[in-house]
């Protein structure tokens, strides 16, 4: 031992071989080129993986900024990264909702329309408060969020919010010499007045029930004109005075100015081509008509809904923490590093998004800019948001049948000859019948 | 030597049971493979579907669901649209079929190419279909209503997929324009089987073309016609995709059949019990309809 630590000595003090010198610098190298795979592997290997169940990753016009959203995130975490599962829209909801009835959802994150939402907190109790979460950004949601709301305690923060307004084409508003009504008689006045078919429609409105789900998503609206509501808790009113005159009016408009049992997908293109006036839709209208012809995009304009009230429905389709996760705090991490003003802020103008979560323009002088470069938001922005949950009562669990019920028999009073009161008391007996077994 | 003999003698028995045995285990062993396939991804879903169909709200066995359906007036009503439907489609699609199959049967310049051009329909996918038929049936803009201006007595406002008869005939009028082709093929085939002698000595004894096609055409055909209408039947029970597409079941619910309603119930409206009593029901139709059929068909080939 004394020896070789002389020899060591000995030989420390002649200096090392050349041999000796390159091995060593080979070992030195070799080291730190590996140290840091070795330690991203075990890095790897501690990250724990959270699911995120949406539909987001197959929108073509949205996945790229929800994949950035995700990938700062993975990038920024050493304990969680964040991966997609989940199935396209038309697919989303019956999927989760088989998952939620056989006892859980495979997920951490769940992204949710409304009524998928409702059921996700109320029905199978399956969310996390994220109350934590709005105290430590010191954010105020919007109004919109009441109904994510339970004994006091949210249970979703908004990722996607559409709302219902007026848009219209400005170029045809002014051939017409005409302004976007402020009440349901004025609404139906415009619409005939720029109706010249089969060139021009007045108003696309869906009508067909192939197109089932899109025209219950507008229709379902039309309680609202007068202040009526679908139902209150488990009791239909589908023909109370309100919903019976708000479908009345839907019909003086189909009669005024609608492309009569023509497909959505056909409307949209009337719309786009700059044959149809008006349109009573969601802010990602505006989009898909861009989309489809961007010389119509700079006469784009939207209008508060034509109603006292201005009173509109808004679909929150909030991000949830699952309580049922493993992972319940890696999904309040994502969910609150979501929510982050640059970060949401930086999602809503790649996804042209216009209705944010929360005070976001207050918070975000970047959201600010971009919302003031948008003159077609304003009408949306002037809409007092209820949500679906607000109208349905107990039936939001139930909403499409509840809607394709609503659709068949109100299809009767659009026969020549039709009464809407008589179709809605078939259809209140209908619901009265589906109360019973909800 | 004895033993030695009787033992050989034994393990030669064993050889020759052995044989016995697989000779006569081996058609099971080859076929094994198919059944467990069968009953893995026929058998299984099948029982799974009544068995959902039972399931009570507590988790147990009733019979709730059929109660139900047995006083829903919307079963009954989608089961007589599913009847008209289905009977419609058959008798249509059999007539036109047997029709391009005696055109395509007669040899004229080109009938090569016809036979290839009347096969396009089939070949094109439903959901295409579906999308074309939709804008051609546009009140507004559809090439129906343009044609049917042409005509005095029909008027060019028709509502085609608005109003609740004139739906049920659009529809019935696609899937027979979809599905002719298959039906005309499987014909000319029969067709062609046809003695040509049979129709000499019918001439020889002063049969004319109609009494010619009723005494030797259909005879000759009649087997494969009968075959034709079960397929036929089975197909349009479960049709879904071009009702689906084409109205939705719409308008109303007045091409709501059965296939559409069971869609309905379980990935819409989350009734997976409900869903599975109606397609309980759909199944026992379509099986009790192929017997029917069947014993119908062997009692018109036993008549001399």
């Amino acid at each position: 031992m004394a020896t070789s630590e002389a020899t060591g000595r000995t030989g420390a003090s002649r200096g090392p071989s050349r041999r000796r010198f390159l091995s060593g610098a080979a070992a030195l190298g070799a080291s730190a080129a590996l140290a840091p795979l070795a330690a991203g592997r075990v890095r790897a290997q501690e990250r724990k993986t959270l699911k995120l169940m949406s539909w987001e990753q197959f929108q073509p016009g949205e996945k790229d900024g929800w994949n950035a959203v995700l990938d700062k995130f993975n990038q920024s975490q050493s304990q969680y990264k964040v991966e997609w599962t989940g199935w396209p829209a038309s697919q989303y909801a019956s999927n989760v909702v088989i998952q939620a009835q056989a006892g859980g959802i495979d997920a951490d994150i769940l992204m949710a329309m409304p009524d998928l939402a409702a059921q996700t907190i109320r029905k199978f109790k399956f969310a996390e408060p994220l109350d934590p979460i709005v105290a430590d950004l010191g954010i105020t949601p919007s109004g919109g969020h009441a109904f994510l709301k339970q004994d006091g305690k949210l249970y979703g923060l908004s990722a996607i919010d559409v709302n219902f307004a007026l848009v219209y084409n400005k170029a045809l508003f002014e051939k017409a010499g005409v302004k976007p009504a402020t009440s349901a008689d004025e609404w139906v006045e415009t619409t005939a007045k720029l109706t010249d078919r089969p060139n021009q429609f007045g108003i696309a409105l869906t009508n067909t029930i192939a197109d089932g789900g899109e025209w219950w998503f507008q229709l379902q609206n039309f309680c609202l004109p007068y202040d009526g509501k679908w139902a209150e808790g488990k009791t239909p009113l589908a023909n109370s005075e309100a919903t019976v005159k708000g479908l009345e009016l839907w019909k003086r408009l189909y009669e005024a100015g609608v492309p009569q049992g023509t497909a959505q997908g056909a409307i949209m293109k009337l719309a786009a081509d700059g044959r149809v006036a008006q349109a009573f839709g969601v802010n990602p209208t505006v989009v898909v008509l861009r989309a489809t012809n961007p010389d119509i995009y700079p006469n784009l304009l939207s209008a508060a809904p034509p109603w006292a009230s201005r009173r509109s429905l808004d679909r929150i389709h909030p991000l949830m923490a699952l309580n049922t996760s493993k992972n319940v705090e890696g999904a309040m991490d994502f969910i609150k590093f979501a929510m982050q003003p640059d970060i949401m802020a930086e999602l809503m103008e790649t996804n042209l998004y216009v209705i944010p979560p929360y005070d976001l323009a207050a918070k975000s002088e970047k959201f600010k800019a971009f919302l003031a470069d948008k003159p077609w938001v304003s009408g949306f922005n002037e809409a007092k948001q209820v949500s679906p949950i607000d109208v349905m009562g107990d039936f939001a669990y139930v909403d499409d049948q509840f809607g394709r019920i609503i659709m068949q028999n109100f299809q009767r009073a659009l026969q020549p000859g039709g009464s809407v009161k008589a179709a809605m008391d078939a259809a209140q007996r209908q619901l009265e019948g589906l109360a019973a077994r909800i | 030597m004895q033993a030695a003999t009787a033992m050989i003698g034994g393990e030669g028995d064993v050889r020759v049971r052995r044989g016995v045995l697989a000779g006569k285990a081996l058609p099971y062993l080859l076929v094994l493979p198919v059944l467990v396939l069968e009953a893995v991804l026929i058998l299984y879903p099948i029982v799974r579907g009544a068995l959902f169909s039972l399931e009570g709200p507590a988790g147990g066995l009733d019979l709730d669901n059929y109660r139900f359906m047995l006083a829903d007036p919307d079963f009954w009503r989608m089961l007589g649209h599913t009847l008209v439907y289905t009977l419609t489609v058959v008798v249509a699609i059999l007539v036109v079929a047997l029709g391009v199959a005696l055109l395509m049967n007669w040899s004229f310049r080109g009938r090569g190419l016809v036979r290839s051009i009347l096969t396009v329909p089939w070949a094109i996918p439903d959901v295409p279909v579906a999308i074309t038929f939709v804008l051609m049936l546009d009140p507004t803009f559809g090439v129906f209503n343009r044609l049917a201006g042409l005509l005095p007595f029909i008027g060019e406002d028709r509502q085609w997929l608005l109003d609740p008869t004139l739906a049920m005939a659009a529809v019935i009028i696609v899937t027979v324009w979809k599905g002719f082709p298959f039906y005309a093929l499987v014909l000319l085939a029969a067709l062609q089987n046809v003695p040509d002698e049979l129709y000499d000595a019918a001439r020889v004894d002063g049969a004319g073309p109609l009494a010619q096609f009723r005494h030797v055409t259909l005879p000759g055909v009649r087997d494969t016609i009968a075959l034709l209408a079960v397929l036929a039947f089975i197909f349009s029970t479960q049709q879904f995709t071009l009702i689906w597409l084409i109205t939705g079941g719409g308008p109303v619910d007045a091409t709501t059949t059965l296939a559409p309603a069971i869609y309905l119930q379980a990935f819409r409206f989350y009734n997976f019990g409900y869903a599975g009593a109606i397609a309980v029901i759909g199944f026992l139709v379509s099986a009790l309809s192929t017997v029917a059929f069947v014993v119908v068909q062997r009692r018109i080939a036993s008549e001399p």
